[in-house]
């Protein structure tokens, strides 16, 4: 049922999961939108193990973000200091966990939109009367950001076969070192714009905005039933939350 | 064969070392791979600047490598172009600046990908004669083509898939 929605929907969906996310701020709350994110996105069918993994493998960023931001955000009581400098406060932890929440309620609030095909993204867009400029620039996008990542990794092996050992470099080395991922791919990626677009124009293609559709979105009753839940309970969380 | 990917079954061993034991930069000092697609493995903004790009990081100092690179930029025809920016040179220029890259380390094996892809006649003719000198050296290699003729100008040994079973065919 969850698993046929309407891309349409996922989108609504999305955006009543992220806006708390950015407005609330309150450590109990963002948990209870965490933990709705993670149902919907496992009721919707998608692949949450391996966006979970994926995130595993940069547990010390998050774990970077957490400390810097409880640095700078000097409330509470003191944990850590060296001298006169305070490292870790209460507050900071707090602050540092209410960040933390809203990037994993982000980015696993969009796993749901990864369960729809990039065709139905685009249509969905263009139902919505957004410019075709734009949910064609979406399209591109979402195609592209998979040969991105495939790019930087390739770039990061083909470093290593050169018999660079980053893990063994200095850190003013490794930064050094990671500098020259992104030319290639930069460049790479400037080279592959330039092809699509000449192979777009050698098609006679032009973002016309009158255009026919073979795919054309219905929205079914569970999908009405999903968008009324959503904006009632996203009006009733932040009303919530500013007037009590 | 570079470690890249794990094997599903058996080992791989470089030197008598498992390859899963062994981070790919260790592989990289000994086997040389040339990618199918050069650009995957130019880095830099000049072609003389590709060459030196692994001693630099290596800490080796840039005068003891530069007769190296001359003749690394002699043997690979680069030298016209060693100032220029690797990224608007032909595709055959490019294939030359990876490999000649690639051979700045000295390895003992080299493993090709595909390199006569997009080369011409002469492009190709002038690579057959670079990795024979190579092979006369003691480098090892081996190449994944489907340019028969090349491989069969190289080759000691050829094993060929077909309809996904190993042919192995004498030379």
């Amino acid at each position: 049922m969850f698993k046929r929605l309407d891309v349409r929907t996922k989108i609504i969906l999305v955006l009543c999961l992220s806006t708390p996310a950015v407005l609330v701020q309150d450590p109990y709350m963002l948990t209870a939108v965490l933990i709705i994110s993670i149902l919907l996105s496992i009721f919707i069918g998608s692949d949450l193990k391996k966006i979970l993994r994926s995130l595993s493998r940069i547990w010390y960023i998050f774990f970077t973000l957490i400390l810097v931001q409880s640095i700078f955000t000097g409330s509470g009581m003191e944990l850590l200091s060296i001298g006169r400098f305070t490292i870790l406060t209460g507050g900071g932890i707090i602050k540092g966990v209410e960040f933390m929440l809203r990037l994993l309620i982000i980015i696993i609030s969009a796993t749901i939109m990864t369960t729809s095909n990039q065709r139905e993204i685009v249509q969905g867009l263009n139902q919505w009367k957004v410019p075709y400029e734009i949910s064609f620039m979406v399209s591109i996008a979402i195609r592209f950001l998979p040969m991105l990542a495939a790019e930087i990794k390739n770039t990061l092996i083909a470093i290593q076969l050169r018999g660079i050992d980053p893990q063994k470099l200095k850190f003013s080395k490794r930064i050094k070192l990671y500098r020259y991922i992104f030319s290639p791919v930069l460049i790479n990626t400037v080279k592959k714009a330039q092809k699509l677009s000449v192979a777009m124009e050698a098609r006679a293609f032009r973002a016309y905005p009158g255009r026919t559709s073979y795919l054309v979105l219905k929205f079914a009753r569970i999908d009405y039933f999903i968008i009324s839940i959503s904006l009632v309970l996203i009006a009733a969380i932040l009303f919530f939350y500013y007037y009590f | 064969m570079t470690g890249i990917l794990e094997p599903e079954k058996g080992s791989v061993f470089l030197e008598g070392k498992d390859l899963s034991t062994v981070t790919p930069g260790q592989t990289g000092r000994k086997i040389g791979y040339l990618f199918q697609n050069p650009d995957l493995q130019i880095f830099t903004l000049s072609v003389k600047e590709e060459l030196l790009f692994t001693h630099r990081f290596l800490g080796d100092p840039s005068e003891d490598i530069e007769p190296e690179v001359d003749r690394m930029l002699e043997l690979f025809h680069l030298s016209s172009l060693k100032d220029q920016v690797p990224f608007n040179l032909s595709r055959g220029e490019r294939q030359r600046l990876a490999l000649a890259a690639v051979m700045m380390n000295g390895p003992g094996y080299l493993i090709l990908d595909e390199p006569t892809t997009g080369l011409d006649s002469i492009r190709k003719k002038i690579l057959l004669d670079i990795l024979k000198g190579q092979l006369e050296n003691g480098t090892g290699m081996s190449i994944i083509s489907h340019d028969h003729d090349f491989i069969r100008d190289l080759s000691h040994r050829i094993i060929e898939i077909d309809d996904g079973r190993l042919i192995e065919k004498d030379v």
